[in-house]
């Protein structure tokens, strides 16, 4: 039973990089630059299952970059604007990550009703027989 | 008088859903993993496997039976599970496909999480209170 907080742990882990790399997708979702390499691009964390003695969490095996092209915006009169005018803006999708931060936040607490069910019956294993 | 019979076949329920509860924590864990497939125990093999059949013990259990013996001569061989019971998992049948093929149902695999763990709370009451029956034959109450 001691592994379910391990697995448990790790899912709860697992989804705060997801939650993390959101934030950061959304903070920079009005980001610009004045090229296209520069341009923020949208990241997501890849999730792989941990398979150890057949059971066993998840983690995030990396975060992969968007290979969406970034939006372009002609803009002569913006500071960041190259020689033709154009200014290069992030290709997150705000929607996209709405949904993701909420689906992680809903993963989070699942898990961490996992636990808590766990430890109540473990605490009543303990008692068993008194 | 043999302890093992006076608390019947909930100690190796007991044990049977400690594993479950894992397995499922797992899919629950897993249920954003792309092409993770979920598991669960079958739990009529299972009882079946571990020698039970109709609320009675039927003697030598069958996978004691089928269990072939494994020599190891290397420190790094895997050994076979010797514990006479072993769960029967299996890939759950998904209800619809997903793009990433991933087969877990959080909200299926919660409500099983709920079930499972009132049938463990319920094997373990079963346990306590032959237990508590036991030791009150002894002070002869």
């Amino acid at each position: 039973m001691q592994s379910i907080f391990d697995i448990a742990g790790s899912a709860m882990q697992a989804q705060s990089i997801r939650l993390n790399v959101t934030a950061s997708n959304l903070a920079n979702a009005n980001s610009v630059a004045g090229t296209a390499e520069q341009a923020y691009k949208s990241r997501q964390p890849v999730f792989a299952a941990i398979l150890k003695d057949e059971i066993g969490g998840v983690r995030s095996m990396g975060i992969v970059e968007s290979q969406r092209p970034p939006e372009m915006r002609f803009e002569p009169g913006h500071p960041m604007a190259d020689e033709q005018g154009y200014i290069y803006a992030s290709n997150v999708d705000t929607v996209e990550e709405m949904a993701n931060m909420m689906s992680a936040s809903r993963s989070y607490q699942t898990n961490v009703e996992l636990l808590n069910t766990t430890r109540q019956l473990m605490l009543q294993t303990l008692k068993m027989g008194q | 008088m043999n302890i093992d019979k006076l608390i019947g076949v909930h100690s190796e329920a007991l044990r049977m859903r400690a594993q479950r509860t894992k397995l499922i924590a797992t899919n629950i864990a897993n249920s954003d993993t792309p092409n993770y497939k979920a598991r669960d125990i079958a739990f009529a093999d299972t009882l079946k496997d571990a020698g039970w059949h109709n609320g009675s013990k039927t003697g030598v259990s069958q996978a004691g039976q089928l269990q072939a013996t494994m020599n190891t001569t290397h420190k790094n061989h895997m050994t076979m599970n010797s514990s006479s019971t072993k769960e029967v998992v299996m890939y759950r049948q998904p209800n619809h496909a997903s793009l990433d093929g991933n087969t877990v149902d959080k909200d299926a695999e919660q409500a099983r999480f709920a079930e499972n763990s009132v049938r463990y709370q319920a094997s373990l009451e079963f346990i306590g209170s032959r237990i508590g029956s036991i030791i009150r034959t002894l002070r002869g109450e």
